[in-house]
């Protein structure tokens, strides 16, 4: 039974979301830190929709959500998620109030949770998820979320064992997480350009978990990505319930292998990422219950949204905004090598400082030796300004990379870097932008484009 | 001349992998040896220059410690001899004290070379940007970690912190600098952040340089860097 003081909060955190919702805006953070103020184990008392999944992982869990959540409602389920809210605790506050009634009953068939791996300890306690899906641990911010060992210690502490968990066996970090739990995996069988030796700046957990000794990869993709055994005590890499064994990329199709099956499901994007995305999705879907002809209708219906790409061409020039996160060296590493691999003669901007710092701290510079500027020390990058307060060191940075000084410009303004391209022969001009810096890149990109346009 | 970088597979967390790459474009000659978890570290079977150590998760720390115990006697007269350079960088150093106090209470015995402790205290990360004082320079830097130490007396420590905490909160006296050991919990670039301590380095390692690789571009870093420690209410975390 839920106590007064949890009706008298889901009230007024309702009202306020009306309030809000009046003055236009969208009311997802708020009305959980209402209900939170109000009632302190709020989380704890409200009754949970019949299927409850939360989603986690450093990188993928927006797009896994989302396309769950997207799923799950072409399926014909009622299903609240917080994909426009945070994915602290206020956003999953928020969400489970949106689940409820004004009496506090639930309301819809499902919840989807999109959870921040280090928020999950005062977060998964209290949803007492059905199903966790973890995309996989990297490395990410060292100030926030330290290093993945600490954050598979969270979520390995703080799911609730009843929690069956959806696992990625390609990553060996998270796939060691609650033995003592229900698991399934998935992963994405040996490719054709997989390769079997660690070539990332960033490449983790090469060492036997048991034994201490190095790992042999019988294929791998980035970083830790692969599957693995150990040559002295034959530990390996999880048995995968769902394997993709084909990706299709002309035909967009993508095969995969439960047992003894094969079901090949519509491919819904070329990127390697985003496939372990919907091979994530797919797997999830099937462990929820849906019959693959289920999951093959759904997945045809679904899309990645494509907002981290942006561009313009103007007289044969293509300007690009590209998102790189700051701080979070290995998906800004994919970001440079997919920049780089482009056709033609580029140009890049870096705006990759940190908002805040810049304002009364001086930003960490370290995770820029984690960051691959080597994929920047090519013919056909023909420059690489280095903007934001932080310039300076990303030119020693670039210089150690052995990108040649002509080549590299400093600016501690970005909005004035723009003026700094070089558009003479360049076919493409990268602006690569830490997600709270995407105001400047757009001013960035309009000076760019106004050059451009008056032929300069 | 070789140098030694332990366990890199491990003890490379926070960008600290560009202070060797940086060191290796100093001097083009030397060898750099990669030891792994299971071997015997190469400075206890010939001469090294430098051993480089450094930051790792506490897991990782007791994964070492549990390799690096057995050898603990002959480690012990190799950082008072004098002959190699050691260099440890971020929770590195936690290693050669006498204990690591976990969470809960229970304790990691560590190298013992030295009587301090540290005391993890997860989740409450600390974060804290340092400018500091070595012999005539000022070294610019950053920690960040879930431990503090206790128990370096003041005549071992490497620098004084001008601005940011020491050891723990309560001090201003940060890492150890004794014999041929240098240990701090400074961390990442520490070396490209500070062409000074770069030259110091070389210095010590008998191949003093006029002039480093990138060195104007590497002092254009610093000294904006330096200017930024000036800010009103600068924010350490
Ligand atoms: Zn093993």
């Amino acid at each position: 039974m839920a106590s007064f003081r949890f009706h008298v909060a889901l009230v007024a955190a309702k009202l306020s979301k009306t309030v809000i919702r009046l003055l236009g805006r969208n009311g997802t953070h708020t009305p959980g830190v209402i209900a939170q103020k109000l009632c302190p184990d709020f989380l704890a008392q409200a009754p949970k929709a019949p299927l409850a999944i939360c989603v986690t992982g450093t990188n993928g869990k927006t797009t896994v959500s989302n396309l769950l959540t997207d799923c799950l409602e072409k399926s014909g389920k009622s299903v609240v998620s917080n994909r426009t809210g945070s994915n602290i605790v206020p956003g999953c506050m928020t969400n489970v109030i949106n689940s409820l009634n004004w009496t506090g009953k639930c309301r819809v068939d499902a919840t989807v949770f999109e959870v921040d791996e280090r928020a999950s300890r005062l977060i998964l306690p209290y949803v007492n998820p059905d199903y966790l899906v973890v995309t996989g641990l990297f490395r990410d911010s060292l100030k926030r979320n330290a290093h993945p060992d600490y954050i598979f210690s969270v979520i390995d502490t703080y799911c609730p064992d009843s929690a069956k968990v959806i696992l990625n066996a390609d990553e060996l970090c998270s796939s060691m997480l609650k033995k003592n739990s229900q698991r399934v995996f998935y992963g994405i069988g040996a490719q054709p350009d997989d390769k079997t030796e660690p070539y990332n700046l960033i490449a983790d957990y090469q060492l036997c978990p048991e034994c201490g000794t190095k790992l042999k990869y019988n294929y791998l993709r980035y970083h830790h990505i692969g599957d693995v055994v150990c040559p002295n005590c034959g530990l390996h890499s999880a048995d995968k319930k769902y394997l993709a064994t084909e990706i299709n990329r002309e035909n967009m199709t993508l095969t995969m292998r439960e047992g003894d099956t094969e079901t090949v499901y519509p491919l819904i994007h070329t990127a390697l990422f985003n496939i372990y995305n919907e091979v994530t999705v797919i797997s999830a879907l099937r462990e929820i219950g849906y019959q693959q002809e289920q999951v093959q209708e759904l997945i045809a219906q679904i899309h990645v949204p494509d907002s981290r790409h942006n561009e313009t061409t103007v007289n044969g020039v293509t300007v690009i905004q590209a998102l790189s996160k700051g701080q979070s060296a290995v998906s800004s590493s994919r970001t440079f090598e997919y920049v780089a691999n482009e056709e033609g003669r580029k140009a890049v901007i870096l705006a990759m400082d940190d908002l805040s710092d810049r304002k009364k701290s001086i930003e960490y510079s370290g995770w820029i030796y984690d960051l691959e500027f080597e994929q920047f020390n090519r013919d056909d990058v023909v420059q690489v300004i280095c903007s934001g307060p932080r310039c300076y060191d990303h030119k020693v940075r670039c210089l150690i990379a052995g990108i040649p000084e002509e080549k590299i410009q400093v600016n501690t303004s970005e909005v004035a870097a723009a003026d700094m391209v070089t558009l003479d022969g360049v076919d493409r001009v990268y602006i690569l932008y830490d997600c709270e810096n995407y105001g400047m890149s757009c001013e960035m990109k309009q000076k760019i484009i106004k050059r451009l346009e008056e032929g300069k | 001349m070789k140098i030694e970088v332990l366990y890199p597979e491990i003890c490379t967390l926070f960008g600290d992998k560009g202070n060797m790459k940086y060191l290796s474009q100093c001097l083009p000659d030397a060898e750099f040896v990669s030891t792994e978890l299971n071997d015997k570290p190469l400075f206890l079977q010939e001469e090294v220059a430098l051993v480089y150590m450094c930051s790792m998760s506490e897991k990782s720390q007791e994964l070492i410690l549990s390799r690096l115990m057995q050898y603990k006697d002959e480690i012990a007269p190799m950082l008072k001899e004098g002959r190699t350079l050691f260099l440890f960088v971020g929770n590195a150093l936690e290693l050669l004290g006498s204990y690591i106090q976990r969470e809960d209470g229970s304790k990691v015995e560590g190298l013992g070379l030295f009587d301090f402790y540290s005391v993890r205290q997860a989740p409450n990360r600390f974060n804290n940007l340092m400018k500091a004082k070595f012999k005539d320079m000022t070294l610019i830097g950053y920690s960040s970690r879930f431990s503090h130490t206790y128990g370096i007396s003041e005549d071992i420590s490497f620098c004084k912190t001008e601005i940011g905490k020491g050891m723990n909160p309560d001090t201003n006296d940060e890492g150890i600098y004794t014999g041929k050991l240098i240990a701090t919990y400074l961390l990442g670039p520490l070396l490209i952040q500070n062409p000074d301590f770069v030259h110091f380095l070389l210095a010590e390692l008998g191949w003093p340089m006029d002039k480093i690789p990138y060195e104007d571009a590497m002092r254009e870093a610093y000294a904006y860097k330096l200017k930024e420690f000036a800010k009103p209410e600068l924010e350490l975390s």
